[in-house]
């Protein structure tokens, strides 16, 4: 991994990049200005370049943190998301970043600390109402920890500030970090799952469903809180068979007190995202399904969603309050 | 594959190894078989730029391999290595390319700075070449940037410059490293083929658009259909005739899209 790493020349002496230069003795190293002249420019192929990603290494000087859109949160009333990262380690064929972005290499911000000043900024306007803070939209939250030490810088951050949340959303069992610290009431580790057979086929790279839930495990045990993301809902043969059984190996091992919280989300993408990805991947069944545009969004037909997330929400209040059950909603309908 | 060279002295191992054929003397000698092409630019930015647009107006589709193969001088590396360019720039313009790096070749790769006169100084340990740079700037106007490469051979470096070179030295020095470029021609045309749609649906295509006049939207949406056919794994058999069985296009789009109806959820 990591044969060739960019690295914008205002970085090249960051600790964290001598760090990883340190660690990738081997790779190439490739200067550039901006980290847009790579990522960037259009033409680039993002499934040929998942076959081969580089390493880039930037400093993040726009906005950093963004506010979530309303239906997507866990029971806050004040969420935000930051990308300390862009791209994942893993190549789930659902995933909207294939869409979104012209490139497929990894793009990592070293600033951190300039991120933790701006969610310290954004906590600090609402005192009274805790702040919540996403982490993995735009990458694994944990998948790159031993590259990045995302995890190891953060989590001291966040147990100085017990009114500031964060949720670190992942499909790895990359938990040292996490593990090797005693538990904060106020990071959340979110797993999101699909069936076994499902992942299997169009999640490439990501650990087994049974390996994850094991790791899951541990964490719970140890006094993390946990969330369960069921994000996207996939139509399958078998639907209700298969998700039946997640959902209920999810609760073998879990109690109802570990858990935090555990959000459904249909299958959903802008447009545009899904005619690139369509196009990515002309091949793949998932892009031949049933789906239907509302608004600007593509998601399965209005009544065979309803029908899927009603059937697992009603699977899940066999487990859980509905207080700690939410919906992620596409943001226009 | 196409091949954009400066010299006829670095397209000699090319023509002979890929038994090329030429087929145009003018504008710039071009050399094909079924499936190589190469074009021959002549030294510098401006007849390189010339030759590669020349060259992309004879490819048949957008999913094509290019490679602008020549010698260059380095300040670091021996005379002789072979490299692939990671970085072209160019003294004057801001615009800086990125050749993406995602053939996995056992070749190193370096920096190339392309220059309107033969370096000298070598004053950086990297590639100084005359034509990469805007070779890249015009084949990325056309085809996807993984498809783009530029490999070199070091010709000249500061324990032996330029002046000692003899031009038909080119020929040596590319015939030298033939295999690895061989090499890494079918690799990159591996990773070409992936992206071309798949042969028994482009044929399936073309059989039933000469028995029934489609527009170009009702081209596209038969060929997407016959290939989620295959993605869902309905035999393309089984769509074949379902075509045989319909009168025009709105009809076969109709029947098709029919046929995959109630096999759309993921196995």
């Amino acid at each position: 991994m990591n044969d060739i790493i960019y690295f914008e020349e205002q970085v090249a002496e960051h600790p964290r990049s001598l760090e990883i230069f340190d660690r990738y003795p081997r790779a190439t190293r490739i200067p550039c200005g901006h980290y847009k002249e790579i990522f960037n420019p259009s033409g680039q192929n993002f499934r040929l370049q998942k076959k081969k990603p580089a390493l880039i290494l930037a400093r993040n000087s726009g906005k950093l943190v963004h506010p979530v859109p309303s239906t997507y949160g866990i029971g806050g009333k004040r969420n935000f998301y930051f990308s300390h990262m862009l791209n994942c380690l893993y190549d789930c064929r659902y995933c909207f970043l294939q869409g979104m972005y012209p490139s497929a290499h990894y793009l990592l911000f070293v600033n951190f600390e300039d991120f933790f000043s701006e969610i310290d900024r954004i906590s600090e306007k609402a005192t009274d109402e805790p702040s919540w803070f996403f982490s993995g939209y735009d990458c694994d939250s944990l998948a790159m920890e031993n590259l990045s030490g995302f995890a190891k810088c953060t989590l001291p951050f966040f147990k100085d500030r017990p009114n500031s949340f964060l949720e670190l959303r992942t499909k790895s069992v990359n938990l040292q970090s996490l593990m090797k610290v005693a538990p904060l009431p106020n990071v959340v580790t979110a797993f999101s799952f699909t069936p076994q057979e499902i992942s299997q086929s169009i999640e490439k790279g990501v650990p087994s469903v049974k390996t994850r839930i094991r790791a899951m495990s541990k964490l719970a045990d140890q006094g993390w809180p946990i969330g369960l993301r069921l994000d996207p809902i996939l139509d399958c043969q078998d639907f209700e068979k298969r998700y039946a059984e997640l959902i209920e190996a999810l609760f073998s091992i879990l109690t109802e007190k570990a858990v935090h919280s555990v959000s459904l989300g249909p299958f959903r993408l802008p447009e545009p995202f899904f005619k690139r990805m369509e196009k990515l991947y002309p091949e793949e069944a998932l892009f031949a399904g049933n789906f239907e545009k509302r608004g600007r969004t593509i998601s399965y037909a209005k009544e065979q969603e309803e029908q899927k997330i009603g059937f697992c929400r009603k699977k899940l209040l066999q487990y859980v309050p509905e207080k700690k059950l939410f919906q992620c909603e596409p943001v226009e309908q | 594959m196409n091949f954009l060279v400066a010299l006829k002295a670095e397209a000699g191992p090319l023509i002979d190894c890929y038994g090329l054929n030429q087929v145009h003397a003018t504008p710039f000698p071009t050399f094909e078989n079924q499936n190589h092409r190469l074009v021959i630019s002549g030294i510098g930015r401006i007849r390189c730029a010339a030759a590669t647009g020349y060259l992309l107006g004879l490819l048949p589709s957008k999913i094509e391999g290019l490679i602008n193969l020549g010698i260059a001088g380095h300040g670091q590396l021996e005379k002789g290595s072979l490299f692939i360019a990671n970085r072209v720039s160019f003294a004057s313009e801001k615009k800086v390319h990125y050749p993406p790096q995602v053939l996995k070749s056992c070749l190193p790769s370096y920096c190339l700075r392309t220059c309107d006169q033969p370096e000298e100084q070598y004053s950086e340990p990297i590639g100084y070449d005359m034509e990469a740079y805007a070779f890249c700037s015009i084949a990325y106007q056309w085809l996807t940037r993984e498809f783009v490469q530029v490999l070199k051979v070091v010709s000249d470096t500061p324990a032996e410059p330029l002046e000692n070179f003899n031009a038909k030295e080119a020929r040596n020095l590319i015939e030298d490293h033939m295999s690895v470029i061989d090499e890494f021609v079918h690799l990159l045309q591996n990773m070409v083929a992936e992206l071309e749609p798949p042969t028994e649906v482009t044929a399936l295509t073309q059989k039933t658009r000469s028995l029934h006049h489609f527009t170009t939207t009702q081209g596209l949406q038969l060929e997407k259909l016959l290939r989620q056919s295959l993605a869902l794994g309905v035999p393309l058999q089984e769509m074949d005739a379902l075509l045989t069985q319909s009168s025009n296009a709105r009809e076969i789009i109709r029947v098709l899209d029919q046929k995959l109806a109630h096999q759309r959820s993921l196995s």
